[in-house]
């Protein structure tokens, strides 16, 4: 591999290769720039994942310290676990479940369309759906999504035939087993999904996309990314003039190191992000790095979820085959007339026994719980995946008394349900459960939300440098060339699933950044 | 010293200590077709832990005196019904949900509970479900898996109107 010196100051440096840094990667080197990218985590190869819940989990999990705290159910449900995240090559996508829905043309402007809701910070984003269509075609083309451009449709599994002969006997009409990013028939490299299940264990046989068997490797394949592994950035430095000019990162051995670089991409994700950004406070940022709007860190949004589990007379086997192919969209529209604003989609979610008795009631116990372990290869799961509303005090901030491994302070991530947000996930629950026994369940339990995939809005987009962090090429206001290239910078959730959006918003950013750099700027 | 009244390996739990926790471990998680071995072997996990855990061990140590005292029995002699009444009545303290989530977290992960309750784990092996019924569900009919060309409501109610009609936009190129 390609090696760089400490002090080249010519390298774009991303933090994080997950899905935002590993696109933003492969299109630099694309065109020729040098790229350093750094990983928390180690590389984990396809055929050392493992096919066990507990294990994959230990193997590929953000461990690290952390606070849940507020409203919400994982502050007492699982408090050290605020959200699942990856520190692994590929970030949290290894083990993604795979959805790619748009945004709606209006969930780019719910504070216009949803009006004034209290106790929210509702924001329009600075970019609309047209902007983003042709980087939604690149995307469900890099990452071969099912039902788009030519790819066929995923075939139907169990839980899926579940789920849509519920959806269409409640009078829905918008089912389908995707749009799903796990190859059906070979594309890119990689082969036909095996259905064989844990997707959120990594994905053994390449089927499923991840940058780690994409972008990653395609970006090596240039001679022009170096990608450190086992190293955690703990500090962006700032130059005389202002700007970024380098990152401080931790080694596997916990030396530190420092890299020069010319521009600075953070792919962190929701929470690492802005842990990042406020532990780099310096002079003249003193609220931490791009924080002159006071947002950074603020509006942490995580979807309103939920799962509905539920028991049929007969086998359903819901652990074979594509964990998340399903999904319902018909309550994704926005229907203030259902008591709350926005949407959210009903999708198939299939767990392994160990994670099943976890999450299917947290912390439950005694016969009627075992009654539904008992119950587990006859029962179908349905996951709540809708907008929830950013709020200012919704936010991850340093934690005072707690610390990881290099003693630097622990992200806490407070959320507090909003009464929305309530609403919402009540009438999901409700919808969920009429659909399932419309095609005979004999018995419905409502599971909380699990420790949180979706992380977003920390560094939120915006027109104004006074609303935001980042603008909408994910530019930070205050320093122009530091780039956000992760779902922080979400102004709003919406109720797609994010992967496709980052994505998106990535490739539209490296073009922009591509001109800065022609033009001279960066 | 004879083989019976040895420590166990952890130089701190006994036989009988062993059998009380079997027995709690059977009441917090009723499995009537199981047999011990599961929960022995979950309980053996959790004071493999307790052994180099000393605030763990201290822990269970109390939390089981206490249940003693309670019952005025040893806990693998009480019915399991006043064994449950004993449980509920501690499920707020410390005692009771550090061994809950313990005994849960070795017992559903034991491949003996798997192959009772019907779970088989890894797949890839054995080639994953594409063959092997991924989708044999027969008790209900095979459902569309292509999207809708119906006209997509995003703003409104579902009854579709030339006002709220909006086509799904997707791109087919």
């Amino acid at each position: 591999m390609t090696r760089y010196e400490l002090t080249d100051d010519d390298v774009a440096l991303i933090i994080g290769s997950g899905p935002g840094g590993a696109t933003l990667a492969l299109q630099l080197v694309r065109q020729g720039k040098k790229v350093v990218m750094l990983e928390a985590g180690p590389w984990v190869s396809n055929e050392d994942f493992v096919n066990d819940e507990r294990k994959a989990f230990d193997q590929l999990t953000w461990k690290d310290p952390r606070l849940a705290t507020g409203t919400w159910s994982l502050a007492s449900d699982f408090p050290g676990s605020p959200a699942w995240m990856g520190k692994v090559v590929g970030g949290t996508a290894t083990f993604w479940t795979g959805l790619t829905p748009r945004f709606k043309a209006h969930e780019f402007r719910p504070r216009s369309v949803y009006g004034q809701v209290s106790d929210a910070a509702l924001a329009d984003w600075p970019i609309d759906l047209q902007e983003l269509e042709p980087y939604y075609d690149a995307s469900e083309i890099a990452m071969g999504t099912s039902h788009r451009h030519g790819r066929p449709p995923l075939p139907a599994n169990n839980n899926y035939k579940v789920l849509a002969n519920g959806a269409a006997r409640l009078g829905y009409e918008h089912y389908a087993t995707g749009p799903y990013a796990t190859n059906v028939e070979p594309y890119d490299g990689r082969p036909g999904t095996l259905q064989d299940g844990f997707c959120q264990q990594g994905d053994k046989s390449r089927a499923k996309w991840s940058p780690l068997v994409s972008e990653i490797p395609k970006a090596l394949a240039t001679g022009l990314l170096e990608l450190r592994t086992n190293s955690q950035a703990v500090q962006i430095t700032l130059g005389t003039d202002g700007r970024a000019d380098g990152v401080v990162y931790s080694d596997v051995d916990g030396v530190l190191h420092r890299q020069s670089a010319r521009v600075v991409a953070m792919a962190g994700n929701a929470i690492e992000t802005p842990r990042l950004l406020l532990t780099s406070a310096t002079n003249g940022h003193p609220d931490g790095l791009a924080n002159s709007s006071g947002q950074l860190g603020r509006n942490y949004m995580r979807h309103t979820t939920g799962v509905v589990y539920a028991e049929f007379p007969d086998e359903v086997h819901m652990y074979r085959g594509e964990p998340m192919a399903g999904i319902v969209n018909d309550e994704s529209r926005h229907d203030p007339s259902r008591g709350f604003v926005g949407g959210y989609y009903m999708e198939s979610i299939a767990q392994g026994l160990p994670s099943f008795s976890t999450f299917m009631t947290p912390h439950g116990w005694g016969p009627e719980f075992t009654s539904k372990i008992e119950a587990y290869t006859r029962t179908a799961g349905m996951w709540i995946c809708g907008e929830d509303m950013p709020r200012e005090t919704n936010r991850v901030t340093l934690s005072s008394s707690l610390k990881d491994h290099l003693g630097l302070p622990a992200p806490e991530v407070h959320y507090d349900d909003h009464p929305n947000d309530i609403a919402m996930r009540d009438h999901a629950y409700t919808q969920g459960e009429k659909l399932f026994r419309a095609v005979g369940a004999v018995r419905t339990t409502r599971a909380p939300g699990m420790p949180s995939g979706h992380n977003l809005g920390t560094a939120r987009m915006s027109a104004s440098s006074a609303d935001g962090v980042v603008n909408s090429f994910g530019q930070a206001h205050d320093i122009p060339n530091l780039f956000i290239s992760d779902g922080s910078i979400f102004t709003s959730g919406a109720a797609a699933n994010p992967t496709l959006t980052i994505m998106a918003l990535v490739l539209r950013q490296a073009e922009y950044l591509m001109e800065q750099a022609r033009v001279g700027v960066l | 010293m004879t083989s019976d009244d040895r420590p166990s390996r952890d130089g701190r739990s006994d036989p009988g200590e062993v059998a009380e926790l079997v027995s709690l471990a059977r009441t917090l998680y009723p499995h009537p077709g199981l047999p011990d071995a599961p929960y022995q072997r979950t309980v053996e996990q959790i004071l493999a832990r307790a052994s180099v855990e000393p605030a763990l061990w201290h822990l269970l140590r109390d939390g089981l005196t206490e249940l003693r005292l309670a019952s005025g029995a040893h806990l693998g002699e009480v019915p399991a019904t006043d064994l449950h009444d004993l449980l509920t009545a501690r499920e707020e303290t410390r005692f009771f949900a550090t061994l809950r989530d313990l005994v849960a977290w070795h017992l559903y992960d034991d491949h003996e509970v798997w192959a009772a309750v019907g779970y088989p784990g890894a797949s890839f092996e054995h080639g994953g479900y594409r063959d092997r019924g991924f989708n044999d569900l027969a008790w209900l009919p095979e459902p569309r898996i292509e999207e809708s060309d119906a006209p997509f409501v995003e703003i409104g109610s579902l009854t579709v109107t030339p006002e709220n009609a909006a086509a799904q936009t997707r791109s087919n190129a």
